[in-house]
Formats: structure tokens, C-alpha cells, sequence
């Protein structure tokens, strides 16, 4: 099938690239470098959530209330509950996969720019109504000294350790990224990828041959909630603390702007977003006072001159040989 | 009791002439060109720190300062139509990202040029009207009529002049306008110009009412858009119903409320509204 020798140097790349990714930790000794990766794939993960659910032809900018809805279903199972946070770490992304269906099924019904507001004030009610829980979620003086995860232990000897060190942190982040990537690329090669893609080109005609365009467009949003979730708890726990103040609308609108910088083409797009934007940030902050309007120049630019975002790079530049080396080679390459 | 209720209303229609003020540029070019324009908070922040240059640093006249504002601003939405909305047309989600870059971009350049810190501007009117036992700042009776005045201003515009109804004809069917010979571009950027030069206004009016800062813009295009909803997008009499609405939850939220509850009930509002009524309240099929 999909495995053959042709994809030989598609996996080399692979392999190559986790190997750097895994290994990174072991050149950087800078602990502030870490942190920045770590929030690198902290925000990719409701990201990748973001992307599928703008597959099926919604932009949500309200996904930060699924983050903040992991964050406080982490904390609560291990502060209140006293859970393991191994055992708390799915479940607030399964809680916030099941808020995420609840809100989905009324608001799924609604489409385009009138979508986009409705998950925009969501995300902000979510968010004042935590701050007016005091009961349970602390209200504005939030929740802190979250307990450090247990060690990674194998036959009784702990293997990793979490301390204020950030390298199994890291590990973690990219664990959990790893873990969506997965996700992603098994639901893409699968009928359900499919039928998300369809309903995002076409919604009336895949319901016409018979798709329940609802069901599945909830079942997206409800898996974008859980990467969500997922991200939130990891935060939680990583910065062992939540308060209200930590989820802004600025969070949602910066994974809708991850996506698109990215491009939704790929399943990679939302991770190449983060890091080119962010890797931006760090870089430019030298440049102190100008660094914001550059930042704005930057992605105004990416929206004018690259719509379909970072990913597109590669298929213009396919294209761009092609046509200077229109004998030999066309149309071989890119029928998988 | 009765004096309290009654000054917890008086500043809930206030607040939602404010609300309407702020989301009347909003709605009107959203309902031209399906925009939902995110700088709208910073053409409305632009439009403050160009009412505090001309008023407060030049010291030219109220009247004339808030007119130069609004057309300075004006010209600037103009540009930024003719320039770069242009280029997406008919995208709505692009359209929608390349607002927010530009305001991200109109946020950090005034951050450069002005700094982070608060800018007061001296109000011309002061006191207050005390109408047996309850109170009414001078500027808040300034800041009522005037923007009354935009309302009619803005309505009989609409209405009676050439225009003004090409706009109308616009938001109602887009092909049709064109075939009846109405230059879209002209008329994209007129109203779009039209848009920012409400929100200075906006900006502009409420400089002397609170502070003045590059971040005022967030928060004020939020409110914006839970009253352009409430009321119905891109209907201008909803417009002003959804911020009559929005402003009476905050003063009486306020008062009677604990915590943040009137944020909360605004924001829960909102997603009602859009579930049970899509088009809003005052809103027309699209």
C-alpha cells in the first residue's frame, strides 16, 4: 500500500527529524531556550485541533476555553481529587472533548462569520465563568502549588524525574505533540479524514450522497477540543498554577493565526506556524521597540502573498521547477 | 432606591449610546462587504490619539478637533481598503486575518510613536446637572447629544444621498448594484472610509472619558462586536438596540451583580442569540 520503496526517503527525513527534536535537550543547556520550545509545543497542540476543525469549514476563535477547561479539570483531579497526573492528563482532555460536543451540536448548526463570533464570546463566557466560580475553580485568585507530576518509574526504579529542570518537561510537550501528530496523520489517511474534507469543499454535495454533515463536523470540533484540553492540562502542570487571566482571547486568536501562517494543507502546518512565528519573536526581541509592528508586517505579508501559508513553499517551488524544467520528472512526484 | 435605579439607568443608556457608537462603523462595513473588520478597535484608538493631538497638544477647538479626527482616520480606512482589502475580496476569512494584522500593526505603531502610558484628555465641559438627586456629568450630556447628532447625521446619509443609497444597495445585493452601474471600488472605499471615520469618532468622543492608551482598541472592538450581534449583523437600528441592550446589562449587572457576572451574561447573550436567531434580533436574511 501507502509503504513503499518510493516513500524510503520520506521516512529517512522522519526519523532524522525526531532524532533532532529528541536530542535537542542534550545541546541546549539554556533553560530559557527549552522553555521556549516547550511553549512552542504547547500552543501547537490546540492548534492542530484549530486545523481540523477549519477542515470541516469552521474557524473557531474560541479555543482557548477548551484550553482553560483541560487546565481546570487537571487541576481540580489533582488538587481536589488528589489523582495521579497521569490519570488526569486525559481526562481533562476528554472533558473538554465532551464540553466541546455539547457547545458544537447547537453551534455547528450556524456557519461562516456568524460561527466565528459565537465561538469568540464562548470562549470569553467560559472564561467569566470561571472567574465567577469562586467555589470551584478559585475565581480570580486562581488555583497554585499543583503538585509536580510522579516519576516515570520502570520495574519500581523512577526512570524520569520532574524537577524545576525543563528537560522532561520537554520530553512531555513533545510526547503530547508526537501523540497529535499521530492522531492527525491516522485520521488524514482514513474514510473519516476524507469525509472531513469534503464537508470543508463541499458541505450540500456530501450531504446529498448521505453524510451526516452535523455528526461529523461535531465529532471535529470535539476532537480539536481534546488536543485542546490536552494542551491546557500540560500547561497547568507545567507552570503549576491556573488562573483566569492565563486564557485571553489573544490566546485563540494567535492558534487561528498559527494555522493560517502555516498553512492548513498539511498536518504539520499549525506546528510550522508556531515555530516560524514564535522562533520570530525570540528572535526579533534584540530589536526591541520595533519588534511588534514587525511582527504585524510579517503576517500581514504571509496573508497577502501566501494564503495557503508556510507549506505552500514547497508545492510553489515544486512548481517553479517544473516549469523551468518542463521535460522529465512532470507529474511523477506528486500522485500519492 | 427608586433615585438609585433610576441613575443605574440614565448611565445603562449612556453606556449603550457609547456601545452603538463604537459598533455603528462595525456593522456598516460589515454589512457592505462581509468584513468583520478586527482593527475596528484600533481605528477607534487611532481616532482617540488623534483627538488628543489636535485638542490637547495643538489646542484647536472641541468641534473642529473631533471633525479632523474623524477624517483623518477616515483617510487612513480609505487607504487601507484601496490598498489592501481590495486585494481580498469576496475572501471573508482572509479579509478577517488581514484586519486583525492591521491591527496588530496600527497597535504597535502607536505604541512606538506615544509610548505605553495613559494619555488624559482635559474635557471642555464640566460639572454635573443634578436633577433631584440624580446625577448627570456635563460630558455625559455632551457626549449624548452629539452622538445623536452622528445617529441622524449617519441615517439621513444613508437615506437621502446618492451615495448613501449606492451604499444601502450594496449591503442589500452586490450584482445587483453593480448592474445598475455602481462602481463597487468607489464605493467599497467610501465605506469603508465612512467605517473608520465613526469609529474616530467614536475614539475621539470618549477620549475625554477615560484614558487614553494603544490598548484600548481590544477591548472596545469586542464590545463592538456583541452588540453588532445582538442586534443583528449589519443592521444599523439593531445596532443600536443590541448596544442599548449590552449597556444596560453592564450598569445594572454592575450594581446588582457579584464579581464579573454582567460580562458573563453579556458574553452567554451572545451565543443565545446566535443560536436561537442567527440574524439577530434586528438582523435581515442573507
Amino acid at each position: 500500500m501507502k509503504t513503499s520503496w518510493r516513500n524510503f526517503p520520506v521516512w529517512i527525513l522522519k526519523i532524522l527529524g525526531l532524532c533532532c527534536l529528541a536530542g535537542l535537550p542534550l545541546v541546549i543547556e539554556n533553560q530559557y531556550v527549552l522553555h521556549v520550545l516547550i511553549n512552542i509545543f504547547l500552543v501547537t497542540l490546540p492548534a492542530v485541533g484549530l486545523r481540523l476543525i477549519l477542515i470541516t469549514g469552521n474557524m473557531s476563535f474560541g479555543q482557548v476555553a477548551f484550553v482553560a477547561i483541560g487546565a481546570y479539570t487537571s487541576t481540580l483531579l489533582v488538587v481536589k481529587l488528589g489523582l495521579s497526573t497521569w490519570v488526569a492528563l486525559p481526562m481533562a482532555g476528554f472533558v473538554s472533548a465532551v464540553f466541546g460536543a455539547a457547545i458544537g451540536w447547537p453551534a455547528l448548526r450556524i456557519r461562516g462569520t456568524y460561527f466565528a463570533i459565537l465561538t469568540l464570546c464562548m470562549g470569553q463566557a467560559v472564561i467569566k465563568y470561571i472567574e465567577n466560580l469562586p467555589a470551584l475553580t478559585g475565581g480570580s485568585d486562581g488555583i497554585f502549588g499543583i503538585p509536580r507530576p510522579g516519576a516515570i518509574e520502570i520495574l519500581g526504579h523512577p526512570i524520569i524525574v520532574f524537577t524545576s529542570a525543563k528537560e522532561n518537561y520537554y520530553y512531555l510537550a513533545l510526547a503530547l505533540f508526537l501523540f497529535s501528530m499521530l492522531l492527525m496523520s491516522r485520521i488524514e489517511r482514513s474514510r473519516l479524514g476524507r469525509i472531513f474534507h469534503a464537508l470543508g469543499q463541499h458541505d450540500s454535495l456530501a450531504k446529498s450522497v448521505g453524510i451526516p454533515a452535523l455528526r461529523y463536523k461535531v465529532l471535529a470540533f470535539s476532537i480539536g477540543c481534546f488536543l485542546s484540553g490536552l494542551g491546557g492540562a500540560f500547561y497547568a502542570h507545567y507552570f503549576r498554577g491556573v488562573h483566569p487571566e492565563n486564557f485571553t482571547v489573544w490566546d485563540s486568536i494567535y492558534y487561528v493565526v498559527y494555522t493560517i501562517v502555516g498553512g492548513v494543507g498539511s498536518i504539520w502546518g499549525p506546528f510550522l506556524g508556531a515555530s516560524a512565528m514564535l522562533g520570530f519573536f525570540e528572535v526579533s526581541r534584540s530589536l526591541t521597540k520595533l519588534q511588534p509592528i514587525l511582527y504585524a508586517v510579517v503576517f500581514i505579508v504571509v496573508i497577502l502573498f501566501l494564503p495557503e501559508g508556510l507549506v505552500s513553499i514547497k508545492d510553489r517551488l515544486l512548481h517553479a521547477a517544473k516549469r523551468l524544467a518542463p521535460i522529465g520528472g512532470g507529474g511523477k512526484n506528486d500522485n500519492g | 432606591m427608586i433615585e438609585t435605579l433610576a441613575q443605574v439607568a440614565l448611565n445603562a443608556v449612556v453606556l449603550g449610546v457609547t456601545y452603538t457608537l463604537i459598533a455603528l462603523g462595525l456593522t456598516l462595513i460589515y454589512s457592505m462587504m462581509r468584513i468583520i473588520n478586527f482593527a475596528h478597535g484600533q481605528l477607534f484608538m487611532l481616532g482617540a490619539y488623534a483627538f488628543y493631538v489636535i485638542f490637547a497638544q495643538i489646542g484647536i477647538a472641541f468641534l473642529p478637533a473631533l471633525l479632523f479626527s474623524g477624517l483623518i482616520v477616515a483617510a487612513v480606512g480609505f487607504l487601507l481598503e484601496k490598498s489592501l482589502f481590495r486585494r481580498l475580496r469576496g475572501k471573508e476569512l482572509s479579509s478577517l486575518l488581514l484586519s486583525l494584522g492591521i491591527g496588530l500593526f496600527l497597535e504597535a505603531g502607536i505604541l512606538l510613536l506615544f509610548g505605553e502610558k495613559d494619555k488624559g484628555v482635559m474635557s471642555p465641559f464640566s460639572g454635573a446637572f443634578n436633577v433631584s438627586g440624580i446625577f448627570i456629568g456635563k460630558e455625559r450630556v455632551a457626549l449624548l447629544l452629539i452622538s445623536l447628532l452622528i445617529f441622524c447625521g449617519l441615517f439621513l446619509f444613508l437615506k437621502f444621498t446618492r451615495t448613501g443609497r449606492a451604499i444601502r444597495a450594496f449591503s442589500q445585493d452586490t450584482d445587483a448594484a453593480m448592474l445598475q452601474g455602481i462602481d463597487i471600488d468607489r464605493i467599497s472605499s467610501m465605506g469603508f472610509a465612512l467605517g473608520s471615520g465613526l469609529a474616530a469618532l467614536a475614539g475621539a468622543l470618549l477620549a475625554p472619558v477615560y484614558w487614553v492608551n494603544p490598548f484600548i482598541g481590544g477591548p472596545a472592538v469586542v464590545n463592538a462586536f456583541i452588540v453588532m450581534v445582538i442586534g443583528g449583523l449589519g443592521s444599523i437600528p439593531g445596532t443600536i438596540l443590541g448596544g442599548l441592550i449590552l449597556g444596560a446589562i453592564e450598569s445594572f449587572g454592575k450594581e446588582y451583580l457579584p464579581g464579573s457576572w454582567n460580562e458573563a451574561i453579556a458574553y452567554s447573550l451572545v451565543v443565545i442569540v446566535l443560536i436561537i436567531r442567527p440574524k439577530g434580533l434586528m438582523g435581515y436574511e442573507d
